[in-house]
């Protein structure tokens, strides 16, 4: 009777570490939407596609021809539009000239009164979509850069992006 | 027993798959993440700088089914050349930063400063081309001239065509009723004409619009209408010459003192062709080896 007892619980310890190794495979081979959500490939592609979004509806060359308030809070709403919920951004705007002379307008001396390789940076924006202070997982910050032309400005705009 | 030798052999199989699940380096997987950002960012970085040409070239062509469509202003409104340089130095200063090289090359493989990027923008397999003949100082993209060039053997492949001409700082002082009266010369198609061009022609000005009657036009010869142009100070004309194909000409657009906007469509037999600029796009991350080099693609 007791060598029986013996072989029950043998045969339900067997079952359970059978039933766990299955368990812990299982999720080995199918990581949840929520792991790939919070992947660095996952954030980067948000932060590319979310360029692309700025420079295709305009609001990125909308940098050239608006003063800076303007421009930033455009860039600000169009961000709201685009980030999924759990996410927030930072975004850098800066245009550029041509200059073939030796000295740049004057209100596009930011980086220098003398072009630098051949271009005058006219402005520099700073959009903030979320507190980055709050609970950013920093190694999961993914950045992005597009280039724009708007109006003869030439215009690099970067976008970081992070789980919040 | 036998059971028992089951439960050992399934318990030995599904550790082993586990172990190979969790047991792996997580460097080897670490290094294909990187690799596929890279290629995700060389990817963008690609299609960045192809979009910005298209924007900058000031044409947009759109392609559905067997039909083409250009639409496009002539003249530039600005030195193109001048900024598709200053676009090129502006990738090399500011955008090809670390490793990552973006270059152009000719189809066959020899590299060239993005500034050298020059028309005709090519519909293959047909070789018809859509290209800015007359160079001012300003070369082929001051778009001084638009010209649709087929070869003869293929003009076959070219179901019909349409140009809508819009003349944009002024109006047309010819009371033009869309006759061939207006045409000189004129050739039109008659029993046995070999390459026969079904034509649309609309001409329009913000107030009226001309369709010409005209035609179809036989493209074995040159036809051609002139038409004047007005505005408060100045006057000037539009000009559509169809034909001839030995020549290589399908179809230009001149104009003088004017500025036009063109839409023109093609209509072909089959959906089966791209639209192309005579150049491969590739941007290129040396440190990752991660590379992606493809026709400029226009539609």
């Amino acid at each position: 009777m007791a060598v029986r007892g013996i072989f029950f619980t043998l045969d339900a310890l067997i079952a359970t570490g059978i039933a766990s190794t299955v368990i812990l495979v299982m999720l080995q081979a199918a990581p949840s939407a929520h792991a790939y959500a919070m992947s660095p490939l996952f954030t980067q592609r948000l932060a590319q596609s979310g360029l692309q979004a700025l420079d295709e509806s305009g609001e990125l060359g909308a940098a050239v021809q608006l003063g800076e308030a303007s421009s930033k809070l455009r860039i600000y709403a169009a961000l709201a539009n685009f980030m999924p919920p759990g996410f927030a951004a930072n975004a850098t705007v800066a245009t550029y000239y041509s200059e073939e002379g030796a000295s740049c307008d004057a209100g596009c001396r930011l980086a220098s009164t003398a072009p630098v390789n051949g271009f005058c940076k006219c402005s520099e924006y700073y959009v903030s979509f979320a507190d980055r202070t709050s609970s950013a997982n920093a190694t999961l910050v993914s950045s992005a850069r597009r280039m724009f032309y708007s109006s003869e400005r030439f215009g690099i705009a970067t976008l970081e992006v992070w789980p919040s | 027993m036998k059971r028992g030798f089951i439960f050992t052999l399934a318990i030995v199989a599904l550790a082993a798959v586990l172990a190979a699940n969790v047991g792996i380096s997580p460097q080897p997987r670490m290094a294909a993440a990187v690799q596929e950002l890279r290629a995700t960012a060389v990817s963008a970085a690609w299609g960045d700088v192809a979009e910005d040409l298209h924007f900058m070239m000031g044409l947009n062509a759109t392609k559905v089914a067997e039909n083409l469509s250009f639409n496009d202003v002539l003249p530039a409104s600005r030195n193109l050349s001048k900024d598709i340089a200053a676009y090129g130095r502006f990738v090399d200063a500011y955008y090809s930063i670390a490793s990552l090289n973006v270059t152009v090359t000719t189809p066959g493989g020899l590299q060239m400063p993005l500034s050298q990027i020059s028309p005709p923008i090519t519909v293959s397999p047909f070789g018809l081309n859509y290209t800015y003949p007359a160079g001012g100082n300003d070369g082929p993209w001051g778009k001084r001239e638009l010209q649709v060039t087929i070869p003869e053997e293929n003009f076959s492949s070219l179901a019909s065509a349409g140009v809508s001409l819009r003349v944009l700082d002024g109006w047309v002082s010819d009371a033009y009723d869309g006759s061939c009266a207006f045409w000189s010369p004129s050739h039109e198609c008659t029993f046995g004409t070999q390459n026969c061009l079904h034509l649309t022609l609309v001409i329009s000005d913000a107030n009226t619009s001309y369709t010409s009657t005209c035609g179809p036009f036989n493209a074995d010869q040159q036809s051609k209408i002139t038409l004047n142009v007005q505005n408060y100070s100045s006057s000037g004309w539009i000009r559509v010459t169809v034909g001839q194909l030995d020549q290589g000409n399908l179809l230009t657009v001149s104009f003088q003192n004017t500025r036009v906007a063109v839409n023109s469509n093609f209509t072909f037999t089959t959906s089966d062709f791209d639209v192309d600029f005579p150049v491969r796009l590739a941007v290129n991350d040396s440190y990752f080896g991660e590379s992606r080099s493809a026709a400029m693609s226009f539609a």
